[in-house]
């Protein structure tokens, strides 16, 4: 069989290591499907600048073992390759996800509303909290299986590394076209993402360490945390 | 006689809370000083919940939680060991005094409630003063009305000595002649000993005597002629225990 007839697109396309072609002037040709995704954690101006920096010097290609993070995502290589003035091409190696000793028992998860579980502990917190709270929640979202009681008490300390922030914002939606995986199974991600304009980081470590046990990702900023809930149902 | 609702919102925001947590597999602790309403307000919220009391055996504790999925533990900051009692997919309701350790709370409960003590909530005072009074009229048999002055309540052992304050109040008003006569015997019993006690006791009686009198008739005049004595003696009287 001929060759020819292969549509490499395609195969770039469904490929699970981002892949970006950018003009020369910084502009974005084409961007694979799992680039996209990065796309939504950086601007295609810091991912060009990469580019630029870790060029080959003439055309060619090149691959930099480096150790890049965009929030949750993690990369250990990129490479970066060129053969016209016209384009340049940047693909991000992810670093293969340590896989985790611990394994949720699904059958011990609850069905559960996790906008009720979110009340609750909004209710408590504001007995505490003198602050401007705003939620944004889909009231639709479907159950989910949780550890209720853990998910309570995680949110509990992450809402009181907030206390002395004058406003705090909560979003609760299911991240489109994002998936994790846990224990060999597919989820959808329900994200909860807490901000305000100060953020304490006494319990940061504790925070981690609870959602590892749940197989919560929690990406931690300085004014910010995002946890990316497996949407088990 | 139905308990009064709090009329304070940190307590409606707790009820609120637990009410929200029902039909959730969640551990909830509320912690306060002794007698501020904890046990009737959780208990109210779940009235069938088994209750066992922090105080008993780890074994006995833990053969009752794997064998319910909803607990109520009463004086939690008792229980010896709170770290190895296993809160999986129950619903606990802890009930716990201030001496509880930090550490433990934050380790074990999703849910923490800090229940105001009564002089942090004064809203409520009036509130189970009037429940108290009706309480006591209905306990002591007591047909007339009574009206307390909030001077004379006593919170500093928040519910427990506001009932005690306003039984003790209702009894002071109501007590008849013989009543006072034997509550003066039981005094004058535990009290006197001192030298110049006659005089220092007849107090007792004189003070009361001319404060009511003249709260009720208004004019020393007419207060002479109700005790059928001199105008100067009553004045004397009078400045003798500062009463204007």
């Amino acid at each position: 069989m001929s060759t020819q007839s292969i549509d490499y697109q395609f195969i770039l396309e469904s490929d699970s290591t981002p892949l970006i072609i950018f003009d020369n002037r910084g502009r974005i040709l084409y961007p694979n499907n799992a680039a996209e995704i990065v796309l939504g954690y950086v601007t295609s101006k810091e991912l060009f600048d990469l580019a630029m920096l870790h060029a080959p010097t003439d055309f060619g290609s090149k691959t930099t073992l480096m150790d890049l993070h965009y929030k949750q995502l993690s990369f250990y290589a990129i490479n970066v390759s060129y053969n016209s003035e016209d384009w340049i091409a940047l693909r991000l190696y992810y670093r293969p996800a340590i896989q985790d000793k611990k394994r949720l028992n699904i059958k011990k998860l609850i069905d559960s509303d996790i906008n009720t579980l979110l009340e609750a502990t909004l209710t408590m917190y504001k007995m505490s909290y003198q602050g401007k709270l705003m939620l944004f929640t889909d009231k639709d979202i479907p159950t989910l299986k949780i550890d209720q009681n853990s998910f309570s008490k995680l949110l509990r300390k992450v809402l009181n590394l907030f206390k002395s922030s004058n406003k705090i914002e909560i979003s609760l939606k299911v991240a489109i076209g994002e998936y994790v995986v846990v224990d060999e199974h597919r989820y959808k991600i329900l994200r909860l993402e807490i901000s305000g304009d100060y953020r304490g980081v006494s319990q940061d470590k504790h925070i981690i360490q609870l959602c590892e046990e749940m197989q919560i990702t929690a990406t931690i900023d300085s004014k910010k945390i995002v946890l990316d809930i497996p949407f088990i149902q | 006689m139905p308990i009064p609702m709090s009329r304070n919102s940190e307590v409606k925001n707790i009820i609120r809370g637990l009410n929200l947590t029902r039909t959730l597999f969640v551990s909830s602790i509320i912690i306060g000083e002794p007698y501020t309403g904890k046990r009737t307000l959780v208990r109210s919220i779940f009235p069938n919940t088994p209750v066992v009391d922090g105080s008993s055996s780890m074994e006995y504790l833990e053969r009752v939680l794997s064998e319910n999925s909803e607990l109520i533990i009463e004086s939690f900051e008792k229980v010896k060991e709170p770290l190895a009692l296993n809160f999986d997919n129950k619903r606990v309701i802890a009930i716990s005094d201030t001496s509880i350790r930090e550490r433990d709370i934050d380790e074990l409960f999703a849910f923490i409630y800090r229940i105001p003590s009564l002089r942090d909530r004064v809203e409520d005072i009036s509130v189970f003063k009037d429940y108290y009074i009706k309480k006591a009229c209905e306990d002591l048999m007591i047909d007339s009305k009574i009206e307390i002055d909030e001077t004379y309540l006593d919170i500093s052992a928040n519910l427990k000595s506001l009932k005690a304050s306003v039984y003790k109040e209702a009894l002071c008003q109501t007590s008849d002649k013989e009543r006072l006569k034997r509550a003066l015997y039981y005094y004058f019993m535990r009290n006197l000993d001192e030298p110049n006690g006659y005089k220092e006791h007849l107090e007792l009686f004189e003070r009361a005597l001319l404060e009511a009198g003249l709260q009720k008739f208004g004019s020393q005049l007419k207060l002479s002629n109700i005790l059928g004595i001199n105008r100067n003696t009553l004045r004397k009287k009078l400045n003798e225990y500062s009463i204007n």
